[in-house]
């Protein structure tokens, strides 16, 4: 499967020639994206998983290798899949710089879940970082300027460190590959093996959303457009998601031996109760979607940094909950904005009256966050609290304190859907039906889950087996390759 | 009242910083078992040894002049960054051009007068971009042999561009740095897939065989060069020409 590297080459091949291709522009970003989408799909089904491929034909730890396994697949797929639904709400753009952006974000975030590389990882990251700042920048007043360059400046400085810790494995282990790291971070002293953790991990949290890094969140999604919300949300995010996971859980998994998931505790549980607050005061629909997926991080964060499979079983839920209730809460907030032509959703009343599909969707959504039985985050937020009950004093506490903070949510989110549902004459507004459609499918396939999470229940055990027997399911299968 | 305010903002950071320097002192000097930050583990466990030793794939090759070696280019530097790590400077050049983009979009363009240029540096530029665009090209070609290659040898090339720029010639427009910058980076790419069809592996020297130390030797190395080179031209005569008519 040495093809793999399609995923990343195709899409940088189309940001050179979206140079030229002026009005072509989106049939192209078509067809790329559902190049990327198909291709990875063809990948999960043709059972060749897990495999590893060697650029440029020079072995594991001596060149740059591509990897994909169990968990990187889904991933892949959802990286693609959230670029497909993404796109169909592009529309009227005609700078080219907007399409190249598109591309190298598309390929950015491939290669961020596909490689298996400290140094090519870190490239990536800088890739999309610079795409999406771009993208944020597009409509070019002075709120987007400035959250694109705040962005900018935040994830540089952020990439300095991690650029930092990688001169500082490469100098101590002499190697970068992460599967090399993996096995030989265990002779490194404790020290060390600290001041490198915390140089990458904090750069790490700019893109996870995590307190004292994430204030760049909420100016950059107030001003940028819908279709860049949706790539910050579900490339980026889902991306950068991805690297914590594969990072924190299988290169440097002495994590939990030492002080800094209890501080990973601590600044988490801070996250969910600023972001939680911070949305009840706002008026502004997308300023509130910001803060609640900053909430969402936060109690992603905790679910990781509690250590438990449990816990890390519960964190993925949230992340697939996470990734689709924004999906459809982005969809109905840009086609109810676009039709009375305002952010503020007391301006939306009486608009779930006459386009009912639109806010059940947004209400299932809202639902599934809170974490209601019989929707998809029930079933993260359970095995969540569940193994932090188990773990002591401190994740009790922090339990408790994101419970009072969901309830918190609950009440700004049942707040806007009641206004969408309230009595008022709105018969000027026009939105087409069509638009009710992928918000409805994604809605279905959140109920879908909670109701019966067995389908996915069992992917995520797969999942959860391959961080648990990371040297058989990841480190010999890289290392063993001539 | 504003002096003293970024006072207090300098000694606070100078603070966080020695607080820093201080941690990273104890670290190094931490007397614990197993690897300090301050020593690394034996050298013939690091990926560096194979490098130098150019045997990666083939235990018997060495490094010694007019012999094959692994891709046989006779610069170390050059056979990390265009062979054995050529992924990573591939995207490297992605990065530039996504920088240089972001630019041109995100800062207004404000026409100005543009003031005459001395006599002397109009009539002078012409040599002195014929003695860049030399170096330059030099470089790229010899980057396999000599210390310098593809980056180096852009900025260079650029630098003949921007002398043209201040003084006031005609040397290239817009449209011809846009095509020069998109051919080099899609045959970049274009070569990685040919490769792909050709040995089944993206990005792989298909061109092998040649002796350490010839002008043409190092198969496809000093091509990756000359497009890395051509396209950081473009690119970097792209800004100047932006950084010209902005200010």
């Amino acid at each position: 499967m040495n093809s793999i590297v399609f995923l990343v080459v195709i899409p940088l091949i189309a940001a050179f020639l979206s140079l030229f291709l002026e009005k072509l522009n989106k049939l192209a970003m078509y067809i790329v994206t559902l190049f990327n989408l198909i291709f990875s799909i063809t990948v999960l089904m043709s059972g060749n998983i897990p495999f590893n491929v060697a650029i440029g034909g020079w072995r594991a730890p001596f060149g740059i290798n591509f990897v994909v396994t169990d968990i990187t697949i889904y991933f892949l797929l959802l990286v693609n899949i959230a670029a497909l639904i993404s796109i169909t709400v592009v529309n009227n753009i005609k700078e080219y710089q907007f399409y190249s952006f598109y591309f190298v974000l598309l390929a950015a975030t491939n290669g961020m879940v596909l490689t298996g590389d400290m140094f090519n990882f870190y490239l990536f990251t800088e890739l999309s970082t610079f795409a999406i700042a771009g993208l944020v920048a597009y409509k070019r007043d002075r709120l987007s300027t400035g959250a694109a360059l705040k962005f900018l400046i935040l994830s540089s400085t952020a990439s300095l460190f991690s650029l930092a810790s990688i001169g500082l494995i490469y100098k101590t282990l002499g190697t970068l590959n992460f599967a090399d790291i993996a096995l030989k971070l265990s002779k490194l002293n404790q020290a060390s093996y600290n001041l490198i953790l915390i140089l990458f991990l904090s750069s790490m949290l700019v893109e996870l959303k995590i307190f004292p890094f994430n204030l760049w969140v909420v100016k950059s999604y107030e001003g940028s457009i819908t279709s860049v919300n949706m790539f910050t949300h579900g490339m980026l995010g889902t991306a950068g998601i991805y690297g914590a996971i594969r990072i924190l859980l299988i290169v440097f998994p002495n994590m939990y031996s030492t002080n800094i998931s209890k501080v990973l505790i601590i600044l988490s549980v801070f996250t969910v109760l600023i972001g939680e607050v911070g949305a009840l005061k706002e008026k502004n629909l997308v300023k509130i979607l910001a803060f609640s997926s900053m909430a969402q991080m936060g109690v992603f964060m905790f679910g990781i940094a509690l250590g438990s499979f449990e816990s890390i079983k519960g964190a993925l839920y949230i992340v697939v909950s996470n990734y689709l209730a924004k999906l459809v809460m982005f969809l109905v907030t840009k086609q109810y904005s676009n039709a009375v032509e305002s952010k503020n959703y007391i301006d939306m009343k009486g608009l779930g009256r006459k386009y009912p599909i639109l806010a059940i969707s947004f209400t299932i959504a809202a639902l599934s966050l809170m974490g209601m039985p019989f929707f998809a985050g029930f079933w993260g937020k359970f095995s969540i609290v569940v193994s932090a009950l188990a773990l002591g004093k401190l994740s009790t506490i922090g339990i408790a304190i994101l419970l009072i903070a969901s309830v918190v949510e609950g009440v700004y989110y049942l707040r806007i859907s009641h206004t969408f549902f309230a009595e008022k004459d709105v018969n000027s507004v026009n939105i087409s039906r069509v638009y009710s459609l992928i918000p409805f499918v994604l809605a279905a396939i959140i109920l879908a889950i909670g109701i019966y999470p067995n389908f996915i229940e069992q992917i995520l055990w797969n999942v959860i087996d391959e961080i648990k027997n990371a040297p058989d399911k990841y480190i010999n299968i890289i290392l063993s390759l001539k | 009242m504003k002096d003293e305010k970024s006072l207090f903002i300098n000694i606070v950071a100078l603070l966080i910083l020695s607080f820093m320097a201080f941690y990273i002192y104890k670290v190094s000097i931490d007397t614990g078992s197993g690897i300090k930050i301050t020593d690394s583990i034996t050298p013939k466990m690091r990926v560096a040894d194979k490098y130098l030793n150019k045997n990666v794939l083939n235990e018997n090759s060495t490094y010694k002049f007019s012999q094959t070696a692994e891709d046989t280019s006779a610069n170390i530097v050059t056979s990390v960054v265009v062979d054995y790590r050529l992924f990573d400077t591939t995207l490297e050049v992605i990065v530039l051009f996504v920088t240089i983009l972001g630019f041109g979009f995100v800062i207004p363009k404000d026409k100005r007068r543009v003031k005459m240029p001395s006599v002397i540096l109009y009539r002078w530029a012409p040599i002195l971009m014929i003695l860049m665009l030399m170096i330059g090209g030099y470089m790229f070609i010899n980057g396999h042999l000599s210390p310098g290659g593809g980056f180096p040898a852009g900025a260079i090339i650029s630098t003949a561009v921007l002398i043209g720029v201040l003084a006031g010639r005609k040397t290239v427009n817009h449209k011809t740095l846009k095509v020069v910058e998109a051919v080099a980076g899609i045959s970049i790419f274009a070569i990685g897939i040919a490769s792909f069809f050709i040995k089944g592996v993206f990005f792989q020297n298909f061109i092998t065989g040649d002796r350490i130390g010839d002008l043409f030797s190092g198969g496809l190395i000093p091509v990756f060069y000359g497009l890395i080179a051509f396209k950081v031209a473009a690119e970097l005569s792209n800004i100047y020409f932006e950084f010209y008519e902005e200010c």
